[in-house]
């Protein structure tokens, strides 16, 4: 029986003042001290907001569920949000489930690169990889790990924040959060952290939620932006697969070779769709990218990974069916439960999705082979089949 | 065994020979300046260009001359007779020349295209020819009343959205003066792809930013039609029109298992947010909306295509035929004969476009150019 | 069987004529003096594949870069694009292929062998 590794844990800091520990003292000065104003109050993202006096640091996510962003009963009695008691999601996250390893995410921290002061939202980035590595990563417990929240807004020092904080033993990862640059993640501006997280042997997750952001220019939706949270919910996924889109066609895989990238927290049964019309598309346009070797789908089937959530109640059968359309959809799904969100999901939720045959790997052994564990580095994504220059050999 | 039976063709283009023909239908106001070339038959695109160098069928240009689409004789040659399509439902080259941001000049193009249009293609002897209605819809009571003038010709097939032009998902309630003139004119609204292409226009075309090259866009372009499809539900449109009818042009199928069971998921979520949601999502798209078949999503294998299609029950009522002609990514009649269930095929090709556009009476054998004088 | 389809003179460098041969239209094309022949038939929709433009093959050795290569003439199909290497038939993406006939030149005359 393999581990049950959760790709992606949401964790944050109970306040700001927490966070703000692991700044400068330039940034804390700047930021203003605590219950030097009357209380305002109000403030309803309250990971966000301090106390009265202090500066807000991190950008505002507008799409907010009505009913709560939280699972009920993830909020610890010591106050702070979902996510920020260590001991609570130790025993939420990690006995209940049991599970063996678990990569932590961010919560609203990961929004920060939108934030429109690049210098502030660089400094709330470094300070939140080192509270991550302080809090969380130094023998709290054996199974957390962690990712490396990347400052893409400014993608050179986001580079060296790859190098810096991605050298700690438990950083498994990078995290493409926020859309620091309002352009799809493949971009050309975007691949110095990409060589980065190549060079370290990371890969980089794009979580759901980074276009969202009320400063950004890019959108989380196309057509508009929607007038409701559910709105938002549904089509959200579509942002990732935008990028998911740009990160293949813009060669992001022929420059890092190995690099692998997870796209989480949008679901998957979009998946099979989107392939079939990237790869008709390609054989159309493919004199617009002809640096592509491969198929765009045996671009993703090498290089990318989607964790099962969330899952949407539909008809088990049907999407079983659906996801065999693409013949190794469980060689590149992993599992990440999202705690503490409302729509998180546990392994025998997503286990129900799958026939036996494959739920080692979808729950443990995908997720295995794909972070860079101290006590286990991946296997670097394998090669195209076709020399650079030469003809497609047509090898599927 | 092959399909043998009639054709309705749900999308194809038609456009102009050359600005000599629309100026007549220009008003006096603007005619001299569009002639001088003061000002453009339609605004500055985002910049997409075609690796073909034009983003047609290459073997679409009319041997007297014109872009494609632009002579009917062609088009009976190429498509309606060859294929014996009994309808087909003209669209424009897309419309997008309504998307000038002028609003008053956008108006009186938008009236030059439909006076053009029932002119000089609907009131062909030719009766296969039926034809949109563009509405300029960053002024929808002028975009109401355009319904209001036109709509009512025998010829008039649907009314075409060609632009989201503001900034809203075309459910938004600032876009209903539109329905209400549509749905009293018994025509259903047709999207077309994208209609996000060009200048100023505040509903980008994807999610996570402005895509590199056509490759991207095109690939992630059903996102637009996906957004437009379920502010419909969340604004109650099919609620406050109870008998307006939706098509989406152009952007593909086999995302719809994944779209219906996202929206039926989060249906509570919804009912929070708004009252109109009365019904599950899934409801109101089986009732009130169908979606041209093209481009249909190549597979490997049909088997793949077909699971898709058969993944949420009861597309094959919902889907009508359309070539997309003369574009560069037009479907072949015969193609999606050999893609679809064999089964499916009457409903597609013809029984669910007769159904949609309300064509409830047997419609005449078709025609063919030797029997229709242009 | 062998189909004589004209002069060699009926056949200019860097281009493409559409023939018949028993009944079949077939697209020959001269590049570098060689010549290559394919049937006029596209895997994908089966559209007129020979009518489309030839031109010299796009690589990139790096992203970003494009680069013409001159030693492969494609035709892309004038439907949908897609591109073929007319030398084997094999598209420059995918697995369709499209199907192509020996061609030779005899006493000034360019004749094309269907099996």
């Amino acid at each position: 029986m393999t581990e049950i590794i959760d790709a992606l844990v949401h964790h944050t800091w109970a306040t700001q003042m927490e966070l703000m520990e692991f700044m400068s003292p330039g940034w804390r000065e700047f930021l203003g001290k605590p219950e030097s104003l009357p209380n305002a109050g109000g403030a309803w993202n309250t990971s966000a907001f301090a106390a009265a006096g202090v500066m807000p640091a991190l950008p505002t996510n507008p799409f907010r569920d009505p009913a709560g962003d939280k699972r009920p009963g993830t909020v610890a009695a010591s106050g702070g949000p979902a996510g920020s008691d260590v001991e609570l999601l130790r025993v939420q996250a990690l006995h209940a489930p049991g599970i063996s390893r678990a990569v932590l995410g961010f919560d609203v921290g990961a929004l920060a690169p939108t934030h429109p002061n690049p210098w502030l939202a660089l400094e709330v980035v470094r300070a939140a990889n080192d509270w991550s590595i302080a809090r969380w990563l130094s023998g709290q417990d054996n199974r957390l790990y962690g990712l490396v929240l990347v400052p893409n807004q400014l993608p050179t020092e986001a580079a060296s924040e790859i190098r810096r904080a991605g050298a700690h033993p438990r950083m498994v990862g990078v995290l493409m959060g926020g859309n620091g640059m309002a352009r799809p993640f493949g971009h050309p501006i975007y691949h110095p952290i990409y060589e980065a997280a190549h060079e370290l042997g990371l890969p980089v997750v794009v979580s759901a939620g980074g276009d969202a952001p009320a400063d950004t220019l890019s959108h989380p939706t196309a057509g508009g932006l929607p007038a409701t949270y559910a709105e938002y919910r549904i089509l959200g996924a579509g942002a990732l697969m935008s990028h998911l889109v740009s990160m293949v066609a813009q060669g992001v895989f022929e420059r890092f070779p190995g690099l692998r990238v997870v796209i989480a927290g949008a679901g998957f049964t979009w998946l099979p769709s989107v392939l079939f019309r990237f790869d008709t598309n390609f054989k159309a346009l493919r004199r617009e990218v002809p640096w592509l070797r491969d198929l765009p789908s045996e671009y993703v089937r090498r290089h990318v990974r989607l964790t099962a959530q969330p899952l949407d109640p539909a008809p088990v059968e049907r999407v079983r069916r659906l996801l065999a359309t693409v013949p190794w959809m469980a060689d590149i799904l992993c599992f990440a439960s999202a705690y503490p969100n409302r729509d998180m999901v546990n392994p025998d939720a997503v286990c129900r999705l799958l026939p036996a045959r494959h739920r080692d790997a979808v729950l443990g052994a995908n997720a295995m082979a794909l972070f860079r564990w101290p006590d286990r580095r991946p296997a670097p994504a394998p090669p195209a089949s076709d020399a650079v220059g030469a003809m497609p050999s047509g090898q599927a | 065994m092959a399909y043998t039976g009639p054709r309705i063709d749900a999308d194809v283009h038609h456009a102009w020979r050359d600005d000599a023909e629309l100026l007549p239908y220009i008003p006096t106001r603007w005619r001299q300046a569009v002639a001088d070339r003061q000002f453009a038959i339609g605004p500055a695109m985002m910049s997409y260009p075609h690796t073909a160098g034009v983003n047609k069928r290459l073997d679409t240009y009319p041997p007297i001359g014109g872009p494609p689409g632009s002579d009917v004789a062609t088009m009976q040659r190429q498509l309606l007779d060859p294929h014996n399509v009994s309808r087909v439902v003209l669209g424009f080259d897309v419309g997008l020349n309504a998307a000038v941001a002028n609003p008053y000049l956008a108006l009186a193009l938008v009236q030059a295209l439909n006076d053009w249009s029932i002119d000089r293609w609907l009131s062909q002897a030719d009766d296969r020819l039926y034809g949109a209605l563009l509405a300029p819809t960053h002024v929808p009571e002028e975009a109401a009343a355009e319904i209001r003038r036109v709509g009512g010709h025998p010829r008039i097939a649907q009314v075409l959205l060609p632009w989201n032009s503001l900034g809203r998902p075309f459910g938004h309630p600032v876009y209903h003066p539109i329905y209400a003139a549509a749905e009293e004119l018994g025509l259903p609204i047709a999207i077309h792809a994208g209609g996000g292409e060009v200048a100023m226009s505040t509903g980008q075309t994807a999610a996570g930013g402005v895509m590199p090259t056509r490759l991207e866009f095109h690939t992630v372009l059903p996102q637009t039609s996906q957004h437009h499809l379920l502010s419909f539900i969340t604004h109650g449109v099919f609620e406050r029109f109870p008998n307006l009818r939706l098509m989406l042009s152009e952007v593909g199928v086999t995302w719809v298992p994944w779209l219906l069971w996202s929206m039926d998921a989060s249906v509570d979520e919804l009912r929070r947010e708004s009252d109109w949601v009365r019904r599950l999502p899934s409801e109101y798209f089986f009732e009130r909306v169908c979606l041209t078949t093209q481009p249909l999503e190549e597979t490997p294998q049909r088997s793949q295509l077909i699971e898709l299609l058969e993944a949420v029950g009861g597309l094959e009522d919902v889907l009508c035929f359309a070539s997309d002609y003369p574009h560069w990514d037009t479907d072949e009649p015969n193609y999606v004969e050999r893609r679809l269930p064999e089964a499916w095929l009457p409903k597609v090709f013809y029984e669910n476009a007769r159904r949609f556009f309300g064509w409830d009476t047997e419609l005449p054998p078709a025609a063919t150019s030797a029997q229709a004088p242009a | 069987m062998r189909y004589d389809v004209g002069s060699l003179g009926d056949f200019p460098e860097a281009g493409v004529r559409v023939v018949d041969a028993g009944g079949e239209e077939i697209g020959v094309v001269r590049w570098r003096g060689e010549l290559f022949a394919v049937r006029n038939v596209c895997p994908h929709q089966l559209g007129p594949v020979a009518r489309g433009p030839l031109r010299q093959r796009l690589v990139a050795d790096s992203v970003g870069d494009p680069r013409p290569d001159p030693d492969t003439p494609v035709l892309a199909c004038p439907w949908h694009g897609w591109e073929f290497d007319v030398r084997t038939g094999r598209p420059l993406a995918g697995v369709a292929r499209v199907r192509t006939y020996q061609v030779e030149v005899e006493d000034g005359r360019v004749v094309v062998a269907k099996r």
